[in-house]
């Protein structure tokens, strides 16, 4: 029952831990897009270049963002089946 | 020089005269000029491919697929909308990642909804094109795929997302292989050859080939039509469970689009594919037979209409990822794949020439560009390839900012998100057949303007002019 409790409380702790890195996925993409905006201001290549790879990083942090969303469902289940798991045995 | 220059003016005169002169007078059966209906009457390709089949006695391979435009993605407009439905902010990003296999055990997220298609090292492209495409699909966050070959150690190390196909050649089908993929894809099939056998002759295989794919010297590669092992659809759903199983990893099934397509996909849905990949009659190749890419499968049109309407009716839509290839050339038809019910869409053709680039000039005028990046290839030596993963990297940017242009148009904040309500079509069987609205007529007018209308068949060549189309009594009304 002790173990069930310390499992709990880490994928609790990974939870929130994956909803924060989700979050600074959401603010570093914002701020990659902006730099983007900002680079292509210039009329030089190398800047250009320099843009569209800001950009597609904007997009990874983008699909980290959405892998988050993924773990934290897996994680959030795996909590309510244990829930229920340790509801059923008080029953 | 003004006097060669009048002697060069004067020769040309007489020629041209001379040559008029016989255009005019000669009996038509003995005329050049009746070069002129000929080409119409049997169309250029073909006349050049006539010739080239007198010539070398074997089936040509024609380069990058079918020339035909079977899919009327033309014929389908997103609907922007304005007061209804506001347009999405300009402040808000347009999410463009996507989960490939949702339901495999390690499932595959790309950041943007376009793949690198499977263009095979060896059997198409030279190792520096895989390693440039690899490049630029790391750095736009997407995954590339091997293509029907063995597991080169260089290019599963440039890509950060790669795809391997179990193949009907075998190359990749042991566990020291498929284990180092991110998700496999069972090849079955492909627009440009349907299920049709392929070999590649010894005098094309060189010492980089033969190690990748582990053939000993003097042996030829062969795709076979069938997979290895796999006789039967218990053999196909025993394989797919095994690889499930042992790797983790989304496992998929590749298939030439076929009129065949439910009773295919309702085996690989009984075998438990997290993914379906439909390679519709327009997709490309390094070099096929044109009677396998001109008349052999289904339009990927029709093909992801269809797939997705099945997934809908067995309850399997965001559970098996739909992914959409073959012919799509432009991010507006890309889009429009999506719209209909893909999840992600690969491109070859395309990919290819932005990965050429600039570098074109190194051909140009005497050599083909794709003799830069195919095995066999003159230039193959000359293919810069940071600068040709740049070059697709830049592709793939503005490719996908003109998607998110679009969705943020239709108001929209995923592409994703985008589906079949945003569009509408100019072609009225496509509507019929797609459930697409009819452009011509009001949303609340469809059916009654819809079942006025004859259904038209028309030849591919035609699709968008229908002036020309045969017309006949639709059997529906």
């Amino acid at each position: 029952m002790l173990e069930t409790n310390d499992m709990k409380q880490v994928l609790h702790y990974l939870h929130a831990e994956i909803v924060r890195i989700e979050t600074i996925s959401g603010t570093l993409a914002s701020v990659e897009h902006e730099h983007y905006q900002k680079l292509t201001n210039f009329d030089q290549k190398e800047l250009v270049d320099i843009a569209v790879e800001e950009q597609s990083a904007a997009r990874q942090l983008g699909a980290v963002k959405q892998m988050c969303l993924n773990m934290s469902q897996q994680i959030d289940g795996m909590i309510r089946n244990m829930d229920r798991g340790a509801g059923d045995e008080i029953h | 020089m003004k006097f060669i220059k009048n002697m060069v003016r004067n020769v040309m005169n007489e020629a041209m005269d001379e040559a008029l002169s016989r255009l005019i007078k000669d009996q038509y059966t003995e005329n050049m000029a009746a070069m002129i209906p000929v080409g119409r009457k049997v169309g250029f390709p073909n006349f050049t491919e006539i010739l080239m089949r007198s010539s070398q006695g074997t089936p040509i391979p024609r380069p990058l697929g079918s020339y035909i435009h079977f899919s009327p993605w033309e014929s389908l407009l997103f609907s922007p909308v304005h007061l209804f439905r506001m347009p999405t902010p300009e402040q808000v990003r347009i999410e463009t990642s996507v989960t490939i296999g949702p339901l495999a055990r390690k499932p595959l997220t790309i950041a943007i909804p376009i793949m690198i298609a499977a263009m095979s090292f060896g059997g198409a492209l030279s190792k520096s094109a895989k390693l440039a495409l690899a490049k630029a699909a790391t750095a736009a966050g997407t995954a590339t795929n091997s293509g029907e070959a063995g597991l080169m150690r260089e290019e599963r190390e440039a890509a950060q997302l790669f795809i391997g196909q179990y193949n009907r050649g075998g190359w990749m089908n042991t566990p020291d292989k498929y284990k180092q993929l991110d998700a496999i894809e069972i090849q079955l099939g492909q627009g440009a050859q349907g299920s049709a056998s392929q070999r590649t002759s010894v005098k094309n295989i060189g010492e980089d080939y033969r190690e990748v794919f582990e053939l000993k010297e003097g042996e030829p590669a062969i795709i076979h039509s069938r997979l290895p092992g796999v006789n039967t659809a218990d053999d196909f759903i025993q394989l797919v469970r095994r690889l499930r199983h042992e790797t983790g990893v989304p496992v998929g099934l590749k298939i030439a689009a076929t009129h065949h397509l439910e009773k295919e996909l309702q085996i690989a849905l009984e075998a438990g594919v997290d993914f379906l990949t439909l390679d519709g009659a327009e997709g490309g190749t390094h070099g096929g037979a044109p009677t396998l890419q001109d008349d052999v499968g289904l339009p990927t049109l029709f093909a992801i209409t269809r797939a997705s309407h099945y997934l809908a009716r067995k309850g399997a839509t965001g559970k098996v990822s739909l992914i959409a290839t073959g012919g799509l050339v432009t991010p507006g038809s890309m889009l429009k794949a999506m719209a209909l019910g893909a999840d992600a869409v690969y491109i070859g053709t395309a990919a290819i020439l932005a990965l050429i680039g600039e570098q074109l000039v190194k051909t140009a005028p005497f050599e083909a560009a794709t003799s830069l990046v195919v095995y066999t290839g003159k230039m193959t030596s000359e293919l810069d390839v940071d600068a040709g993963a740049r070059s697709l990297l830049r592709y793939l940017n503005a490719s996908v900012m003109e998607m998110e242009q679009v969705a943020q148009s239709l108001g929209r904040t995923s592409l994703s998100d985008i589906s079949k309500s945003d569009l509408c079509t100019l072609d009225a069987d496509v509507a019929r057949t797609t459930g697409i609205q009819w452009g011509w007529t009001a949303a609340d007018q469809q059916a009654e303007a819809l079942s006025a209308i004859p259904f038209t068949m028309p030849h591919p060549d035609h699709i968008g002019a229908k002036d020309s189309s045969e017309q006949f009594d639709s059997s529906l009304h």
